[in-house]
C-alpha cells in the first residue's frame, strides 16, 4: 500500500509491532492501513499466526465459560450490607437525615463512650499504681490488745531500740518546733524493707492501742485501754554532780530512754530531764533510791498511751534545790 | 441497575478467586464499597464504580487469596452448565500476572470497555489494552 511516510511507498510493520497490535487487530480496532499492514506481516510470520490463533482460542474459551449464573437469593444476600452498622444505616436511610440530627447523634455516641470509659476504668487502683508505687506504701500497724501479748515482750528486745519511742513532752512544747503527729494508737511503719530498720521492727509491740478500741463499751476493756504516766519533780542539791548518778541507777535498774533525748538530758544549767520506760517491778526500788536525794513524790496520771504489761513510763524533772 | 452491579461484582470475584466462600465474602464487602462510592459519586457510571470497588477490595484482601486451590462446589449459589471446563482458567489464574489477570475479568467476562476500566483504575486505555492483549496471549497457551 502506498503511503507518503514510507520511503518505499509502502507501510510495513515490524514483527514486534505486529505482535503488539494483535489484540487490536483481533478486536478490529485498527485503521484499514494498519490492519492491512498487520495482515501482510502475518502472512510470513508463523509465530504471530500462532499467537493470534491462541488469542482467538482464548476468546472462544472465555465465551464458553462465561455462562456462570448466580442465584438471586445469593445476590440479595450480597446486596445486604456485610456489617451490622452499615446495614442499619442503610435501613434507616441515615444519609438522608438532616445533618444537625446526624451530628447530635454522633456527639451523643461519643459522649456515651467517654462516660462508659470513665465508669469502667478503676481509677482508684490506677491512681494508686501511678502516684503511690507499691514499695513506698505506708501501712498502719495494728497491735493485738490481748494482754498476753504484752507479757511476752522481752525487755531485752526493748534495750536494742535506738530510736526514740515517744515524743518528749518538754521538747514538744518548745517554740518553733514542728507539730508532731498524735502518737495515739497507731504507728506508721515504712513497708519498704530497705527503709525499715530492725529497731523500728522492735517498736511495734510497744505501740499503744488504737484509740477507737479504747472507746469500747466493755468496762474491763476500757480499763485496759487507758494508760498511765508517772510524773514527778525533784529538787536536788548539787544537781550537776548527782544527776549522772541518778541516770546511772535508772539505767542499772532497767530504765531506757523513751523520748528523743537521753536519760538525764541537761535541759538547762539547773534542770535535768528524765523521760524513760522502766520495769514496773523495780518501781519501788527506784523511788527508794531517789528518796536519798530528795523527797520523791511521783504522781500517776492517766495517759492515752498504753504501755505493755510490766513496763511503766516516767517523766521526772530534777532541779537544783534552791537555798 | 444496582442489581446488575452486584451481579458483576459477584462474577468478578468468582472468576478471580475460584473459591465460592471467599467470593461471597469479598463480594459482600465490595458491594458495600460500591454503595459507598455511589453515594460519593452519584453521577459516575456504574461500571467505573464496580471497577473501583472490586479493585479496592481485591487489593485489600489479595493476601488472603490462595491461587491454584480452587474451591468450586456449586453449593453457595453460583451455577454453571456441566460441560464447562474451568481447567485452563484455573491454570491461568495460578500463573497469571495479577494486573493482567484482573483486567481480563473486567474486559472479557463483564464486557466492560477499555475506557471504563481505564477510568476506574485511573490509567490510560492503552495500558489496559496492552495488559489485555498479554492476558489473552497467555490464556491462549492454556486452552
Amino acid at each position: 500500500m502506498d503511503t507518503p511516510l514510507s520511503p518505499h511507498k509502502k507501510r510495513k510493520v515490524s514483527k514486534f509491532l505486529a505482535h503488539e497490535m494483535l489484540y487490536d487487530y483481533l478486536m478490529n480496532r485498527l485503521d484499514p492501513e494498519r490492519k492491512t499492514a498487520v495482515e501482510l506481516e502475518l502472512k510470513d510470520d508463523e509465530e504471530n499466526q500462532k499467537t493470534l490463533s491462541n488469542m482467538k482460542k482464548a476468546l472462544g474459551y472465555v465465551e464458553r465459560i462465561n455462562r456462570v449464573e448466580i442465584d438471586q437469593e445469593l445476590l440479595a444476600e450480597m446486596n445486604e450490607s456485610s456489617s451490622y452498622i452499615s446495614s442499619m444505616l442503610k435501613k434507616t436511610q441515615f444519609e438522608k437525615w438532616p445533618s444537625s440530627v446526624k451530628w447530635s447523634i454522633e456527639a451523643l455516641v461519643v459522649l456515651l463512650g467517654v462516660i462508659v470509659f470513665l465508669v469502667v476504668v478503676p481509677w482508684d487502683q490506677a491512681l494508686k499504681m501511678t502516684l503511690f508505687p507499691k514499695d513506698k506504701e505506708v501501712i498502719l500497724a495494728e497491735i493485738n490488745r490481748d494482754p498476753s501479748v504484752g507479757k511476752n515482750i522481752n525487755l531485752a528486745q526493748v534495750e536494742k531500740t535506738e530510736v526514740p519511742q515517744f515524743q518528749d513532752d518538754e521538747k514538744k512544747a518548745e517554740p518553733g518546733a514542728a507539730p508532731k503527729a498524735e502518737p495515739v494508737a497507731v504507728a506508721l511503719i515504712e513497708k519498704d524493707k530497705k527503709i525499715q530498720t530492725p529497731a523500728k521492727k522492735e517498736i511495734i509491740p510497744e505501740v499503744a492501742e488504737d484509740s477507737e478500741k479504747a472507746s469500747s463499751d466493755d468496762p474491763e476493756k476500757k480499763a485496759l485501754s487507758t494508760g498511765f504516766l508517772y510524773r514527778g519533780q525533784l529538787d536536788v542539791t548539787n544537781v550537776e554532780m548527782n544527776s549522772p548518778k541518778i541516770t546511772e541507777k535508772i539505767i542499772e535498774l532497767g530504765g531506757r530512754k523513751a523520748g528523743e533525748v537521753d536519760i538525764g538530758w541537761k535541759k538547762s544549767d539547773t534542770t535535768y530531764y528524765y523521760h524513760f520506760t522502766f520495769p514496773e517491778a523495780k518501781y519501788e526500788e527506784l523511788v527508794e533510791f531517789l528518796s536519798e536525794y530528795a523527797t520523791t513524790e511521783l504522781t500517776k496520771e492517766k495517759h492515752p498511751r498504753i504501755m505493755p504489761d510490766g513496763i511503766i513510763r516516767l517523766i521526772i524533772t530534777v532541779d537544783e534545790k534552791k537555798q | 441497575m444496582d442489581e446488575l452491579a452486584v451481579r458483576d461484582i459477584a462474577l468478578f470475584f468468582f472468576f478471580c478467586l475460584l473459591d465460592e466462600e471467599k467470593a461471597y465474602d469479598f463480594s459482600s464487602r465490595a458491594v458495600d464499597e460500591f454503595y459507598e462510592l455511589k453515594r460519593k459519586h452519584p453521577t459516575e457510571k456504574v461500571q467505573i464504580l464496580v471497577v473501583r470497588a472490586t479493585y479496592k477490595i481485591w487489593k485489600k484482601l489479595k493476601s488472603k487469596i490462595q491461587r491454584g486451590r480452587p474451591q468450586i462446589t456449586k453449593q453457595m449459589g453460583w451455577t454453571w452448565p456441566h460441560d464447562i471446563n474451568f481447567g485452563p482458567w484455573m491454570e491461568y489464574q495460578k500463573n497469571a500476572i495479577h494486573d493482567e489477570f484482573i483486567v481480563s475479568i473486567w474486559a472479557l467476562f463483564l464486557k466492560y470497555s477499555d475506557d471504563e476500566i481505564a477510568n476506574g483504575l485511573e490509567m490510560t486505555p492503552g495500558t489496559i489494552r496492552y495488559r489485555l492483549g498479554h492476558a489473552l496471549k497467555k490464556l491462549g497457551t492454556y486452552v
